[in-house]
Formats: structure tokens, sequence, C-alpha cells
């Protein structure tokens, strides 16, 4: 049986420009609560403690938000995403627990997992459930990967997630790696995706195929860049696959409020995204891409090659400026 | 303490690790939200700053000057090159601190023979 995990009021916050309301997760949550979701991912789009002025100040804090989710979340688990170095255990991950939270996901870049170590090792101490993320997972060959997520089963993760931040996978990337971990880890494995190609709902339905347990998805897929695979989606896919999978009403009834609520803010795969995807770059630098593409006169797609090449990682959008400064005094 | 010295109200540090071959140099950048600015003066300002500090690290400087990034916030970027000796030149950050300990030894040596010869005569 699959785990549904949703991640629309969190990867959904990048798209809103982290302007997520508690009456909204209320709302949501309300919903969610009925749908067979088995979890709902809640905070700023980089994770809890991340507001910031470098990848975006949240207009409502991380504790409001939470405790909106708790109060209407009872069988459906409230969950965070959590990225050390913005995270500490001390001002985020300690209220959080106290907060009521069920699942704590730990993200890391791709290869420096080893900064991930004290938050798992603590909460897997308070015996809190706690899940390790790959992010920008397309960043390593496959041996490093599976040293990578060694290492956070470990510390002590009773999952190990594969996030494709950039959305740069097609489905045969998925295979690989799920089939490669699922052989070499004893921990659960999980898909997270991006639809900057256009391939996020096949690439989720891949790590179903390859046995992956826990699926990412969110409504209307709100999430950075080109946005996430749409969970409704991927629900009416998996049905056709699976005879007790979840029914499809309460899915379509959040991805109708996310519709209405935030029409403003519903991704899309452009050629923007594409150019993102294909060069690797972590989809939540669109705004900023964007915005500094226009102010000095560059194209975004120059723009976001030059990111592929300086390997830019998420947290980096300091250096957006100062690379299209670059390219316009090249 | 980051409070104490910034004067700032509220202060948050971001740690960014970034293992892209070749390394990617030592940089930090600060975002500032006030009030009232004087953007002139704060470019002047930071530019008299870099050039003290380049006295005793050569490989200080600053990539994005000062520049207004939303309303009211003022965003700007230095690089640090270490000098290569010990450690690789991207490790700016640790080089930094090496040559910060150099300085303030020297400038107590410095003080401690004023203080001599102001006793002695």
């Amino acid at each position: 049986m699959i785990s549904f995990y949703d991640v629309t009021l969190r990867d959904g916050n990048h798209a809103m420009r982290h302007s997520l309301t508690p009456e909204f997760v209320r709302e949501y949550c309300q919903i969610a609560e009925q749908s067979g979701v088995w979890a709902v991912e809640v905070g700023h789009g980089n994770g809890i403690g991340a507001s910031s002025f470098l990848v975006g100040k949240a207009k409502s804090d991380d504790n409001a938000l939470l405790t909106a989710a708790r109060d209407n979340l009872k069988k459906v688990k409230l969950a965070i995403h959590a990225i050390p170095g913005f995270a500490t255990i001390k001002r985020d991950i300690i209220p959080a627990i106290e907060a009521g939270v069920d699942i704590f996901r730990i993200g890391t870049h791709v290869t420096e997992v080893t900064t991930a170590q004290k938050h798992i090792e603590y909460l897997s101490g308070q015996n809190q459930t706690v899940h390790g993320v790959l992010m920008m997972s397309h960043a390593i060959d496959l041996k490093g990967l599976v040293s990578q997520a060694k290492l956070m089963a470990g510390y002590g993760a009773s999952a190990v997630v594969l996030m494709d931040s950039a959305g740069n996978y097609v489905p045969k990337d998925v295979a690989i790696r799920v089939n490669a971990l699922k052989q070499e880890i004893r921990v659960q494995v999980g898909f997270h995706a991006h639809n900057n190609l256009g391939v996020g709902v096949s690439n989720a339905i891949t790590a179903i195929e390859s046995d992956a347990t826990i699926i990412d998805g969110s409504s209307m897929g709100l999430g950075a860049g080109a946005g996430n695979a749409p969970l409704e989606s991927i629900i009416v896919n998996y049905r056709r696959m699976e005879s007790n999978a979840p029914s499809l009403d309460k899915f379509l009834e959040m991805s109708h409020l996310v519709e209405t609520k935030c029409p403003n803010y519903l991704p899309r795969t452009t050629s923007s995204s594409i150019q993102s995807g294909d060069a690797g770059v972590f989809s939540g630098f669109a705004p900023q891409v964007k915005q500094l593409a226009a102010e000095f006169g560059v194209s975004q797609e120059d723009l976001w090659q030059e990111l592929g090449k300086r390997r830019l990682v998420a947290g980096q959008e300091s250096m957006i400026r100062e690379i299209a400064q670059d390219l316009m005094n090249l | 303490m980051a409070a104490l010295i910034t004067g700032c109200s509220a202060v948050k540090s971001i740690l960014v690790l970034n293992p892209a071959e070749p390394p990617v140099m030592m940089r930090t950048t600060v975002h500032v939200r006030a009030a009232n600015f004087d953007l002139v003066q704060i470019l002047q300002e930071s530019r008299d700053l870099v050039a003290k500090v380049k006295n005793y690290v050569p490989g200080y400087d600053l990539v994005v000057e000062p520049h207004v990034a939303g309303s009211g916030q003022i965003s700007a970027t230095v690089k640090v090159l270490g000098s290569g000796y010990y450690l690789p030149e991207y490790s700016g950050n640790l080089d930094i601190i090496n040559a910060a300990a150099v300085e303030t030894a020297t400038q107590h040596v410095h003080l401690s023979r004023l203080n001599r010869e102001i006793i002695t005569t």
C-alpha cells in the first residue's frame, strides 16, 4: 500500500511566495483529513525555520501554521520539512515536537548528508518518526546516491525520500534510482517529483512501479518552479493500478480549493521550467531568475545554463544576482 | 550576540554548503531591512571598510555592491579568496580567521610597545 504524502502546504508555499495563512491551512486540512492521504506537510517552502530575506519572508510563522494544521488533522499525520543550515534543533525542531508534529523530514543537498546527522539522531533519540530527504538527488552518481542514503538510514531515518528538486528526471532515471535504493537499504523509499519537463506524474507512477512506498504530490501541483506532480492526477492513475486505492472525490475537492483560493499562483510547465529542469537547477529559483534576467537584460535561458554550470544548490539565491551581473558584463 | 554586534532587532544567519567542482569561493551575502537609509553613504562606508580589511586580507572583495533589493531592503555580497599558503584558496572563511588573528596580534604588540614607551618616558 502506498503512503501518499501531501506537500501542498509546504512546497506550495514556494508557489505562493510564502503567503500561506493559518486560515487556508485550516480549510485545506479539514478536507485532507477525509481524503485518505497519509500525511500533510506544512511550513515555509524551504522548511521550518527558513523564513528570511534570502529565500523569502513568510507571512505567517511556522508555529501558527502547524497549530492550525494540528487542530484539524486527527487520522492524517502532520509532517514538516527541515533543512539543517536553516532549521536548528533548539529554535525550530523542539517547538515542532511540542506543536505535535508526527513526521520529521530532514533534508540536505544530496552530497551533504553529514550535515543532517545531529538533527536525525536527535529526533530518533526522542522516539520521533524521522525521514531523510535527499534534495537535488539528480546531482550525484548512483554509487554516491546509495552511500548518502545509507548514511541517513544509519543515523536513524526510517525512510529515505528522493527529491527531484530540479525536475530533471525522466521516468527511466526514477526507476534506476529507486530500484538501486530498494536493493541497497532496508528502510522505506519515497519519491518527490517536480513537473519541469512535464513528466511529474509519470515519474511518480514509475516510482510506485519500482516499489517506492511513499509518494509525494500536491493539489493542482502547487509547488516550486513548474510545481509538483498533481496529487489528484497521481491518485486517478493509481486507481487503475490498485483495487483498494483511495477514492478520488476529496482529492478533487482539495485541488478545487487550491484552484479557487490561489488562482494567481498555479504553477505550470513553461519554456523557462524546461530550461531549468534540463539544466538541473533548483526549481525554487524561478522568481529570482525571471526578475534578475529582466533587470540585467540577459536571457533566462543563459542564466539557467550558467546556474547549472556553477552547480548552485538550494539556498544560494544570493548568487543569482552576482551571476546575472557577470553575464551582463561578458 | 548577533543582535548585539549588528544593532538590529532580529538577525538570522544561514549556512549554505556547495560541493561544486571547481570549488565555489567563500562568500557572504548580507540582507538588511531598514525603515530609512542613505544608499550613497552605505556605498561609501562599505568601500572604505573593504579597503581597510584588504590591508590584512588581500583576497577580500565586494563582488556585489550594496543595492536596493526590494522595498526597504539593502543587499551586498563579499567574497574571500584565501592566500592559498596551507589551505586551498576557496577556503577564504578559514583564511580570514587566521588573518584577523594575525592582525589582532600585530595590533596588540604595537599597542603594548606604545604603552611601554609611555611608561618608560
